[in-house]
């Protein structure tokens, strides 16, 4: 399924602040400090994000430190790297791809006692 | 050179800057520090701001503008603001308050 | 499936061990494992298969349920009905889709590492890189040796470390 992203933060831009929004984001560039997305937000190969994240679907290939906080999915593709706190009900690790921290999923069933 | 787009439904609160275009549709509040241009096309909403080469003004722009080449005020736009600009066009058709100096800002 | 050459021990689904257990080869794992644990090549946790407790392994492919504290040299690759909670130290970490991960996860920098491991021969990553722009919905293989194949339910009880004595020791260490 591809998702034409129109909001694009490029490669030599950095924001510094809060980013909020309804569509498809996609960042290439730098940011610093909190995004929250109703949708599915593409931290590119080039894109060095620190922030607070909240968003439906985040699928990393750059680097992200800090929070994840996802509410469908979170991908981390190979070369991506994600240091920090992930929250999220699915969760994607690609090999070649780098994740220090923390991981809550949603608890499936599953409790330790059979 | 690339092109930051800030679409429509996309909100800005802070500082953006770097080596990028930058095109606004949306929602900035805050300062906008550029070496290239900036596009407020027509639906976007600068509150705050903008230091750049180029400054185009489609949408609406409550704040300062400095822009080292050339300011302009399009038909359509609104600017609620001072601009210090070399080159300074606002439109038939534009709306604008405020100051307007036109010397060099800076160094080119 | 998968190249069964490699000698491994089986505990079949009706095994429960608790204590401490060291494996040289592959360890399979369809009951469930208590304790200290320590495998030089690969574990497998099955589908049905529990492992609780420290787990110090080369490389580890869980399809069941693992919680505590494991360190792999070579990689960890999460099916997706995996389940892992508690601590993972690894180079490498693959997790499917439907994996469910509560965990501190550790992964020392060097993400390259050595993607021809013989490991691998037993359990390839999971996790092909679909490229296509900027989907998020990756269908990920699950990849776990057959259950089928673990037809020895005998319980082959290998290598259980001399003179320990069994003791329960639960190192899970959960942390939020």
């Amino acid at each position: 399924m591809e998702t034409e992203i129109r909001d694009i933060i490029a490669e030599g831009t950095r924001v510094k602040g809060t980013i909020e929004g309804r569509e498809p984001l996609l960042v290439l560039g730098q940011v610093e400090g909190k995004i929250v997305l109703q949708n599915l937000l593409v931290v590119g190969k080039t894109a060095r994000v620190e922030a607070e994240i909240f968003a439906q679907a985040v699928t990393v290939e750059g680097a992200v430190s800090g929070r994840i906080v996802a509410g469908d999915l979170v991908a981390i593709r190979a070369g991506g790297r994600v240091t920090g706190e992930l929250s999220t009900p699915r969760l994607i690790v690609e090999d070649q791809a780098v994740f220090d921290g923390t991981i809550h999923m949603e608890p499936a069933e599953g409790g330790p006692h059979e | 050179m690339s092109e930051t787009h800030i679409g429509p439904t996309l909100v800005v609160d802070g500082e953006i800057s770097g080596s990028d275009d930058l095109l606004v549709r949306g929602l900035v509040r805050g300062t906008v520090r550029v070496p290239a241009s900036v596009l407020l096309a027509e639906g976007g909403l600068v509150e705050g701001t903008i230091e750049a080469s180029v400054v185009d003004v489609s949408g609406i722009m409550k704040g300062d503008v400095t822009a080292r080449e050339r300011c302009r005020i399009q038909p359509g736009g609104k600017m609620l603001g001072d601009i210090r600009s070399q080159r300074i066009l606002i439109s038939d058709g534009a709306l604008f308050r405020g100051k307007v100096e036109m010397d060099v800002p800076g160094t080119d | 499936m998968g190249d069964k050459t490699t000698p491994r021990t089986v505990i079949g689904p009706d095994i429960r061990i608790v204590g401490e257990l060291h494996a040289a080869e592959d360890l399979v794992v369809h009951g469930r494992l208590e304790g200290t644990l320590r495998v030089d090549a690969v574990l497998f946790v099955e589908r049905d298969g529990f492992v609780e407790g420290n787990a110090t392994v080369r490389h580890a492919v869980v399809a069941g349920s693992f919680q505590g504290s494991l360190d792999a040299s070579e990689a960890l690759e999460v099916a997706d009905s995996g389940k892992v909670q508690g601590e993972v130290s690894a180079p490498r970490m693959i997790v499917a889709d439907g994996a469910v991960l509560n965990a501190r996860i550790r992964m020392t920098a060097g993400a390259a590492a050595t993607a021809d491991a013989t490991a691998a021969t037993a359990a390839q990553p999971a996790g092909r890189t679909a490229r296509s722009s900027y989907t998020y919905s990756v269908p990920v293989p699950r990849r776990t040796p057959a259950a089928g194949d673990a037809a020895a339910t005998e319980e082959e009880d290998e290598v259980v470390e001399a003179g320990a004595a069994p003791r329960a020791r639960k190192g899970a260490k959960k942390q939020p």
